[in-house]
């Protein structure tokens, strides 16, 4: 994924979450699931690669 | 098999009571479960006391409607007092919950029979459901994560099975097993007391025996005060149905392709108008839907993660993980992708003046339990991937959609048919599945081996 955490950063984020020891493989996280799925390179297709806000919430009911 | 309806007119004829046929179902299950694998818990004789009830209503006159006496059997991560709500997973206490799920409240007062929980696959995350076997081949899965419920029905033993979708897990195991299977509109259907995968996508709806089982099944968990069986024999004349070939719809397998041009070909017959449609927003489907997931399911699961990551699924702790590391700015924007798919979707339907989408409901049918990748042609795909680019569309968009038996590969294996209306239009996506169902011979077709 285009903005994919590095190995550091997903380090840091596994300690936020106290999610440290062998059950947590930063290479099957970042490489095998994000980019498999290549979620970056849609979403960007869809909304663009800004952070846009959230267009409203969401309702199923709501026929536009 | 027999329908809700075949039941309850022998039911209300004294031709059969509720207590012969909680009776059948406790010895069918022992027999057939030790192969199949449907149900994870059962309580034979709670089972046969609220028979014994039913009779007794029936006996006096009491006649709580068309569900009254029919046994249900209820995915496992579903409350049902005194049953304890295991998940397919090890994380889970085993004693036993005290209150009921608002739909387990609901179907007790239309006075259902609770059969027993079926088999979910581990944190209802997950498309294969093991060890659940597909009663048309036990070698083959039965779909997910409503797997145990798709299971019992098409063997026979329950006519209506509770199941959860998240990204196709009503759909895939009705598709697969050869039921039928409604996701309701998002939201319709309360979720109170039901274990989450992701909130904001999770869908509660039956998988049943035929359309109107799905029906009567509606009438009863929506209490919303709509009589779903009613209108079913109403057709489809001049209705006009969006055809979707495109990713995420295709590439499929060359049977499954066939079944469902013969049955856009039935459609025609009964005189309703098929034009193809492309949703370019779609292809990117899979973005939105793993977008979204990861980061709702380890919002709920967090403790468990941190505290018992070896008694998750490695496959499924890496998806919950994923929602620990991925920035929230991706949630955002999977969020807001998910918007503007559901508008595309609406759009669509509005300029072409779409009564409903229809699509094959999976691209292939049921997989040997050993095999993890589909082919087609050149591309090699996961079947987590593969079972779920065709269903999470509507998940994604809330949109009612229901999966129909439509023929059999070469192999004898079920294909299914999908039809998605208007949010809130679930009684049209009933009754056009019912159209096609009168037409066609597929829903009748038993197992060999369990049916």
């Amino acid at each position: 994924m285009t903005d994919s955490p590095d190995a550091e950063i997903v380090a840091v984020r596994l300690d936020e979450h106290g999610l440290r020891g062998p059950a947590f493989d930063l290479v099957a996280i970042t490489a095998d699931y994000a980019e498999r799925i290549e979620i970056d390179a849609g979403l960007d297709a869809l909304v663009g690669s800004d952070d846009p806000a959230v267009d409203g919430l969401f309702d199923p009911r709501d026929p536009r | 098999m027999r329908t809700v309806s075949e039941l309850g007119t022998a039911l209300r004829s004294g031709v059969v009571t509720a207590m012969q046929l909680a009776t059948e179902f406790v010895a069918r299950q022992a027999d057939i479960d030790e192969r199949l694998h449907s149900f994870v818990a059962v309580d034979p004789p709670r089972l046969l006391a609220e028979a014994e009830q039913s009779d007794l209503e029936f006996r006096v006159g009491f006649d709580r409607g068309p569900l009254h006496g029919i046994p249900v059997g209820v995915k496992d991560i579903i409350d049902v007092a005194g049953y304890a709500t295991r998940c397919g997973s090890p994380l889970y206490p085993t004693d036993p919950v005290g209150t009921d799920a608002t739909v387990i409240t609901r179907l007790r007062s239309a006075g259902a029979l609770i059969a027993g929980k079926t088999a979910p696959h581990e944190l209802a995350c997950g498309v294969v459901t093991p060890p659940t076997s597909n009663p048309w081949n036990i070698d083959h899965v039965p779909g997910g994560s409503s797997g145990g419920s798709g299971a019992a029905v098409a063997a026979g033993l329950v006519p209506i099975g509770l199941g959860s979708d998240t990204g196709g897990s009503i759909r895939i195991p009705a598709a697969l097993c050869g039921t039928v299977g409604l996701k309701p509109t998002y939201g319709l259907v309360p979720v109170t007391g039901v274990q989450p995968l992701s909130l904001s996508l999770d869908h509660l709806g039956p998988l049943g025996a035929t359309v109107a089982d799905c029906a009567h099944a509606m009438t009863v968990l929506t209490a919303d005060g709509t009589d779903y069986g009613k209108g079913l024999d109403g057709g489809i004349q001049g209705l006009r149905f969006g055809v979707l070939t495109d990713f995420p719809f295709a590439p499929m397998q060359p049977d499954v392709e066939t079944s469902f041009g013969q049955a856009l070909e039935v459609l025609r017959t009964l005189d309703a108008e098929c034009v193809n449609v492309t949703i370019p927003a779609l292809q990117h489907t899979l973005a939105a839907e793993f977008g979204i997931i990861p980061l709702e399911a380890f919002e709920y699961h967090r403790h468990s993660v941190r505290e018992r990551p070896l008694d998750i699924d490695p496959s499924i702790r890496t998806l919950l993980i994923a929602g620990a590391v991925i920035p929230s700015r991706i949630f955002r924007r999977a969020s807001a992708a998910r918007v503007q798919i559901a508008k595309a979707m609406a759009r669509v339907m509005n300029e072409h003046h779409l009564d409903a989408f229809v699509s094959p409901t999976l691209p292939a049918t049921a997989s040997p339990k050993a095999l993890s990748e589909h082919t087609y042609g050149d591309l090699s795909e996961h079947i987590s991937v593969s079972y779920v680019r065709t269903t999470a569309p509507f998940n994604l968009s809330g949109q009612p959609a229901i999966s129909v038996p439509c023929g059999f590969d070469r192999a004898g294996l079920p294909v299914g048919l999908q039809i998605a209306t208007r949010p809130g239009h679930d009684h049209l996506a009933l009754r056009i599945a019912a159209a096609y169902e009168r037409e066609t011979p597929w829903s009748r077709r038993r197992c060999p081996e369990f049916g």
